[in-house]
């Protein structure tokens, strides 16, 4: 197989971008945030409990459920997925900085936009904050990665917490190979 | 004096496999040193995730990058390290190396291939030579791999078939996807001459190991059936079972003890816990992929070597090359051709295995004023990864694709749709902007320099792919393939590189002399493809074989 080049991006050229962007509406992100902080000491989580709600609303968003005929990302799994990923001992920290500050982005666009939090919006303003989002190069990015996680949840091995019961695969009338990944033997224990 | 080994080899892929087997098979004491795991056929899963979405198979770029030089668009070069981009150029570090990953699509190199400045004379910006040794040389060893590695195939005459020793190959063609019957009918009306893709893949058992069971998981991915000819199934197992090998998995080797007269007395690694080790041996063999044989070489100056091993001219690193050309492909509509042939089209498992070589030299004045040297197109279903098929839907007219139209969209393509590729295979110019030297700020989890790959390409490669994917498209429109589209670059196919230690006569302008030895090092042998002062228009790993069992016998001799 040939691989072609990846695309070339490079890491500083985000985080530049970062700080400018998150100076947008910094000023809400106090207020929302601590609604559910508190909830989720001692979880292990690398989320709060508003973290994981906004989450769960833009992966249904992303990829929204038609259960039984077809999966949602929430039915797969995805933010499971996301969790166990970031635990990867090599997890890229520059990537796990850019999942978290994701998450901000889209809470604070929510609250400019249209003065709620984001898993509280129909589903038409929804749409409108994350094409929002997605105009920024930052909001972007973080959005193609969210969207990367879908598709991984939904389409890989389910020893790796995501396609649950097989969904994805039975779906897209996907044939998995064998002998299939045993949980001792996942690629961070390689 | 006693030695630890007659033979110490550093790498145990494709380069290694064939000094590890036939030296050990002679009764000589073999110690191979492999940086990666030993993993058995018992270790392989066909699991995406590993093979295809993360590292499964190559180390973390946080503790083992890589410096990648390229060019901008302002025509400034640019290092960065893959830490930073991610751009790996790693390849399958285990016991076997990157030949258990391997697609085993086997061309043999063709005559013209070695002698590339005498057939077409030089290339403005190009270090085109000829090789040291002919086909002639190269043949019996050719002829070898095909039995003692295994490959699959069926002899039909075209227009650039090589010269052969014997008439057929010794193992019969794999099972065809239906698909290959459309690709011929295809290639007969537009005149082409289409013949089977040979496999380094057995179709019956043979030696232990036992044929391919169709899994439809093949390239990128390990076989559980030892069918795929890896240099750890078909070689590196019966080498250890003579009890004169011994191969010792995790051992980074990091230096090539020189004596004061230039030999090489003793390599230094690390091993698993991280402590110094070393082995010593009448014979050193450096095998470890391109750019990490270049990298020791340099990283091991000496006493008669002031600059690197074998670098007294300053070639060690120079004339990296990879596999220049490009991809393509189209789609199969179950709305074009039927519910009946659409199911047939979805069937996994059985291989297209077709290619094309009308054009290995392109002999056409509307487009070159004079012959110059094409390629090889292979073609191939699409490789059934449900994760990077579902990535081609990620983005739509240039923003992102979510919500019920990704639905639709995913529903549709995987449902109705089979997607049909090609790859080109072309000469990627040896240039000099195409080289590997040692970065002088990154190092290693084990403080040692690391490779920086200057990644240069000749603009001549373009025009070459460019040719030939317009005559792919050609195949693919026929056979009623729709939105079909090709992608060639000078962007290197990582996995697919050579050259930086090259061979040839003039200890000037190359490393090796044309039996693989360090011109001024008479006990050090280079064996996997960075003996390549050209690369072919084919795949390498044949080739690769094939001098190393020819290599193995010039070792025999200085035993």
């Amino acid at each position: 197989m040939k691989p072609l080049k990846r695309s070339h991006i490079t890491r500083r050229l985000f985080i530049k971008q970062s700080s400018v962007f998150s100076a947008i509406g910094s000023f809400t992100l106090s207020a929302c945030q601590g609604v559910f902080t508190k909830k989720n000491k001692n979880t292990g989580s690398p989320f709060t409990e508003y973290d994981k709600t906004t989450l769960r609303a833009v992966f249904n968003h992303l990829l929204p459920s038609d259960y039984p005929d077809s999966p949602g990302a929430n039915d797969v799994n995805v933010l499971g997925f996301l969790k166990r990923t970031m635990q990867d001992p090599y997890f890229d920290s520059y990537d796990k900085r850019i999942i978290f500050n994701g998450v901000r982005w889209i809470q604070e666009t929510a609250i400019d936009m249209f003065d709620n939090y984001f898993h509280a919006l129909s589903d038409n303003d929804k749409e409108a904050a994350l094409r929002d989002l997605e105009t920024y190069s930052n909001g972007e990015h973080w959005l193609s990665m969210m969207l990367t996680y879908i598709f991984e949840a939904l389409l890989s091995d389910p020893v790796y917490g995501g396609n649950t019961d097989q969904l994805g695969w039975r779906w897209l009338n996907h044939q998995p190979g064998y002998p299939r990944p045993i949980i001792e033997k996942t690629y961070d224990k390689l | 004096m006693s030695k630890d080994a007659d033979v110490c080899i550093v790498g145990s892929g494709a380069g290694a496999g064939p000094i590890a087997y036939e030296l050990a098979m002679a009764g000589y004491k073999v110690i191979v040193l492999e940086k990666g795991p030993w993993f058995t056929e018992k270790d392989f899963y066909k699991d995406e995730m590993a093979c295809c979405r993360r590292n499964g198979y190559t180390p973390p770029l946080s503790e083992q990058p890589q410096v990648i030089e390229d060019q901008q668009s302002d025509g400034d070069w640019e290092a960065e390290s893959n830490r930073e981009t991610g751009w790996n150029f790693w390849n399958g570090n285990m016991v076997g190396g990157s030949s258990n990953l391997m697609s085993g699509y086997f061309h043999r190199m063709k005559p013209v291939d070695f002698r590339l400045l005498s057939e077409f004379g030089p290339i403005n910006g190009a270090n085109v030579v000829d090789w040291p040794i002919t086909y002639d040389d190269m043949e019996p060893y050719f002829t070898k791999v095909e039995n003692v590695v295994g490959v699959s195939g069926k002899v039909v005459h075209h227009p650039f078939l090589e010269p052969r020793s014997v008439p057929d190959f010794p193992f019969q063609p794999l099972a065809e996807h239906v698909v290959s019957d459309l690709f011929d009918q295809a290639c007969q009306s537009l005149g082409y001459h289409s013949f089977p893709l040979p496999r380094a893949i057995l179709s019956r058992p043979f030696n232990k190991r036992n044929a391919c069971i169709y899994s439809g998981y093949c390239g990128s991915y390990g076989c559980n059936t030892l069918a795929k000819g890896s240099a750890r199934a078909a070689l590196l197992n019966d080498a250890v079972e003579t009890g004169n090998c011994e191969i010792r998995p995790h051992s980074m080797v990091y230096k090539l003890v020189t004596n004061n007269s230039g030999k090489v007395r003793e390599v230094k690694y690390y091993n698993q816990d991280g402590n110094n080790s070393k082995v010593n041996a009448h014979i050193f063999v450096v095998a470890c992929q391109a750019v990490e044989s270049s990298r020791l070489l340099l990283l091991s100056n000496g006493p008669k070597h002031a600059h690197g091993l074998g670098n007294n001219t300053g070639q060690v690193g120079k004339n990296l090359i990879f596999s220049a050309g490009g991809v393509g492909g189209g789609d199969f509509h179950e709305k074009d051709f039927g519910e009946e042939l659409f199911r047939q089209l979805q069937i996994q498992g059985p291989f297209v295995n077709r290619a094309l070589q009308d054009w290995y030299v392109i002999n056409d004045h509307n487009e070159f004023d004079h012959p110059i040297k094409g390629g090889t197109i292979d073609f191939l279903l699409d490789h059934n990864n449900p994760i990077r098929r579902a990535m081609r839907h990620k983005w739509e007219d240039g923003k992102l694709n979510w919500g019920r139209q990704l639905k639709q969209d995913l529903d549709y393509s995987f449902k109705k749709t089979r997607r049909f590729q090609f790859e080109i295979f072309c000469d990627w110019l040896p240039n000099d902007n195409c080289y590997v030297s040692l970065s002088k700020k990154e190092k290693d989890k084990w403080n040692t320099p690391v490779s920086k790959i200057r990644v240069g390409y000749h603009e001549h490669d373009l025009k070459v792919g460019e040719y030939l994917a317009e005559k792919s498209e050609n195949v693919l429109r026929t056979m009623g393939a729709r939105d079909v589209y090709s992608s060639v670059s000078g962007a290197p196919p990582t996995n697919l590189m050579a050259g930086g230690c090259r061979f040839g006569n003039d200890p000037e302008t190359s490393v090796l002399d044309k039996d693989c030895r360090v011109h001024d090092c008479e006990n050090l042998f280079v064996t996997d493809g960075s003996f390549m002062p050209t690369g072919g228009s084919v795949t390498y790993t044949w080739t690769i074989y094939a001098n190393s069992f020819r290599v193995a016998d010039k070792i025999k001799e200085q035993l």
